[in-house]
């Protein structure tokens, strides 16, 4: 699978893949990193400096990697967004299920 | 000039930049009045159709209140940089952003109540809606007597204020701009208080860093003390223990997992309830990912800086035995240090931290009771005028009900910590089986609560009392109270029916969960709702 | 008003709790009000369970308090030696319970 897809259609973009994982998984080490790292370069330490810029690295790694299929979902979503919000409103007014 | 019993003065031109800056803020508010009253998701919601960095901003402000400073300078003073874990659990918004926001984005639920009824079906899903909202009604106005309190404290430290001033006065001056504009002027004033709460946190942080020495005057004054080991975060007391004073490999394993894979899920820690407010607000599912991950990195970034600013303090002042003492150092950093007018400055961004904190929960908290209370129970058929309205009156109701509980009954708010920290023991893993488990059923989430509140009374208080249980560590009682409140809500999942089929497979469709669904994406593959 | 911390505690679990129980009876009068048909909540495996579980602690708790006050006696000594004391008790309040029973489920029955 490629990593750094750019073209997803609407039905591939609502699955869940790899890229999630690979999202989460980037994210949590570079929250991880940037907590340690920020400590180290407020003091001047040479692994604080290393371990933000890995952070940040990984955190533009994240991006280029979930940026397109996120996009592709939102737009698909947000076409139908109306109709969803329009079933909402008849939940919230026991209208969907009165009867049922 | 103004010198209160601390002996920190307040020059004329301290007092000009304070009273500019909250004039800011409220007006900042106030001109969103149009917008705010609209209609209900305007109110609450400002639209749905705000871009990433409004809430994101939002997500750290409101993740800044006036006693997160003293929470972590207690934390970092107490345990050196290790303590910088106990805040990490800011971190659930890293897989949250990609997961449970996600979901819960594409469900377009107003409110963590609402969705409940969208997730499961039946009087079950009623019963969890109606529980919630009524929590999450009283919690906000918990939460606003709290920090209030907080401030009425800060300025008797201060200024020498009767309490009763510092508690009334700057909630209500944020509750002009709540009760003006709703959510727009909650959002548009945390961008101008996140903006300029960061600058001042950096500042007087980086000031207190300058006066013990600079960073590597830092570094050696730590060595000559022997107290090299505060600036690792990753010096632990061994593996692990069960000693309550120590802190081991398993108490930092333990906050990983929680903060991390806690983002699975949805509900299973207290910041969630005002994030899964921002994430409805934003205006694409890309939007809300984004500005939750981004509102939690920025947390990260600002716990950190404080972990150094107190190092720094630690260097200055490295024998407080008094908790209550140390717990100000960072304050004290500021209004000890800072030159004229940028005391005036730094109480500003003392300012906009707490009205950050009280707008947002002055909202919340209006939202439980207006969209799932009032809107859902009492009056269904409310025209959106009615619903601005009601959203005003509930706003005011919390206002004073949280004067009446900071200021006559300060003591219970001692009880807000046991219910911010319940909240994430017995009920984390099933807020997370909601999300990923077609199985999990509106019966076992509603007795996992109901045997949260109990299990955890028991656990934290009552056996250790009588002496039934000794006092264990805080990994210990994470894992016992997880475990205890399993033998309820499993048993309970495979005795009541799964929620209904066909409103699964609506769920199903429109929020797309991760996890194991495969029944119920097979029933929406069949129904030509999705594609294979 | 300022109470002791653990007072403060308990009063305030008991506000809060208070609140949230509110929030739930309002959702149940507002399901039976709205909703016609009722839910099943429980598997028929589940209420057999459960009814097995709810007669044997109440089985337990009888032979239990017959048992207490006579020294050296287990639940089984004293049920042989007063069998009367129990078992008529226990025939009038099942009779009462099933009459009521009987009368719920005519008064239910159409609706259900």
């Amino acid at each position: 699978m490629e990593i750094f897809k750019k073209n997803w259609t609407a039905a591939e973009a609502d699955r869940w893949t790899v890229h999630d994982l690979l999202a989460s998984l980037f994210g949590v080490v570079a929250f991880l990193l940037v907590t340690v790292g920020v400590i180290g370069a407020f003091l001047l330490q040479v692994w604080g400096f290393v371990c933000v810029a890995v952070a940040l690295l990984l955190a533009w790694l994240m991006y280029r990697i979930i940026d397109p299929k996120l996009r592709a979902m939102s737009d698909a979503f947000e076409a139908r967004q109306a109709e969803y919000l329009d079933d909402l409103e008849k939940t919230v007014r026991w209208e969907e299920r009165s009867g049922t | 000039m103004q010198e209160a019993a601390t002996g920190i003065v307040f020059t004329p031109l301290d007092w000009v930049w304070t009273i500019m800056l909250i004039l800011l803020m409220i007006v900042c508010g106030v001109i969103f009045y149009r917008l705010g009253k609209r209609s209900e998701s305007d109110f609450f919601l400002a639209g749905r159709g705000l871009p990433w960095w409004l809430p994101a901003t939002s997500v750290y402000a409101t993740h800044t209140a006036t006693d997160t400073p003293m929470w972590i300078t207690g934390a970092i003073y107490q345990c050196g940089a290790r303590g910088i874990w106990y805040p990490f659990f800011a971190a659930w918004t890293a897989i949250s952003a990609f997961v449970s926001t996600r979901i819960f984005r594409r469900s377009l639920a107003m409110s963590q109540a609402e969705w409940q009824n969208l997730r499961y079906s039946g009087l079950g899903a009623e019963l969890l809606r109606g529980w919630l909202a009524g929590w999450q009604t009283f919690m906000n106005m918990f939460v606003l007597a709290w920090v209030s309190a907080a401030m009425g404290k800060i300025c008797v430290y201060l200024f020498g204020w009767p309490n009763w001033l510092g508690v009334v006065l700057f909630t209500s001056v944020c509750a002009v701009y709540v009760l003006v504009a709703g959510y727009w002027g909650v959002i548009m004033a945390d961008f101008q208080q996140g903006v300029i709460s960061f600058l001042v946190i950096t500042l007087v942080s980086c000031w207190g860093v300058y006066v013990a020495g600079g960073p590597l005057g830092i570094v050696s004054k730590l060595a000559d003390l022997g107290e090299s080991w505060r600036m690792n975060p990753f010096h632990f007391d061994g593996f692990w223990g069960l000693d309550s004073g120590s802190f081991y490999a398993m108490d930092f394993i333990t906050l990983l997992i929680m903060s991390t894979v806690g983002g699975l899920g949805m509900g299973n820690f207290i910041d969630w309830y005002p994030e899964a407010q921002r994430i409805q607000s934003a205006k694409s599912v890309r939007d809300a990912s984004y500005s939750i991950w981004a509102g939690g990195f920025v947390s990260l970034i600002r716990n950190s800086i404080w972990a150094v600013a107190i190092l720094a303090f630690f260097v200055l002042y490295p024998n407080i035995q008094s908790e209550a003492e140390y717990e100000m150092g960072w304050f004290r950093l500021g209004f000890e240090y800072l030159p004229a007018g940028l005391i005036g400055i730094f109480f500003a961004g003392i300012i906009a931290i707490h009205l950050s904190t009280v707008s947002t929960h002055l909202n919340l908290g209006s939202l439980y009771a207006t969209r799932d209370l009032y809107h859902h129970y009492i009056n269904p058929e409310a025209t959106q005028e009615q619903l601005v309205k009601v959203g005003r009156w509930n706003t005011l109701f919390l206002l004073i009900g949280s004067f009446v509980l900071g200021l006559t009954m300060q003591s219970i708010t001692s009880w807000l910590i046991f219910a911010l920290w319940l909240q994430a023991a017995g009920i984390w893993i099933p807020s997370i089986l909601q999300v990923v488990w077609w199985r999990f059923n509106s019966w076992a989430y509603l007795s996992s609560w109901i045997a949260n509140l109990v299990m955890s009374w028991l656990v934290v208080w009552v056996l250790p009392e009588l002496g039934l249980l000794p006092d264990l560590p805080n990994w210990v009682n994470f894992w016992l109270l997880a475990g205890l409140v399993a033998l309820v809500y499993i048993p309970v999942t495979f005795m009541t029916k799964p929620d209904d089929r066909d409103h699964l497979v609506r769920y199903y469709a429109m929020a797309r969960p991760l996890g194991f669904w495969r029944p119920v994406h097979e029933d929406a593959v069949k129904k030509g709702l999705i594609g294979s | 008003m300022e109470l002791s911390p653990a007072a403060g505690k308990i009063l305030g679990m008991l506000m809060a709790y208070a609140v949230s129980s509110l929030g739930l009876l309002l959702a149940y009068y507002n399901y039976r009000k709205r909703i016609v048909k009722a839910d099943v909540i429980f598997t028929r495996t589940a209420r057999w369970i459960i009814g097995s579980v709810v007669a044997t602690v109440i089985g337990a708790s009888i032979l239990g308090a017959a048992a207490v006050g006579r020294e050296g006696q287990g639940p089984l000594d004293a049920l042989r030696d007063n069998w009367v004391g129990i078992v008529v008790p226990v025939a009038i309040f099942a009779f009462s319970f099933w009459m009521t029973w009987l009368l719920y489920r005519h008064f239910v029955g159409g609706k259900e």
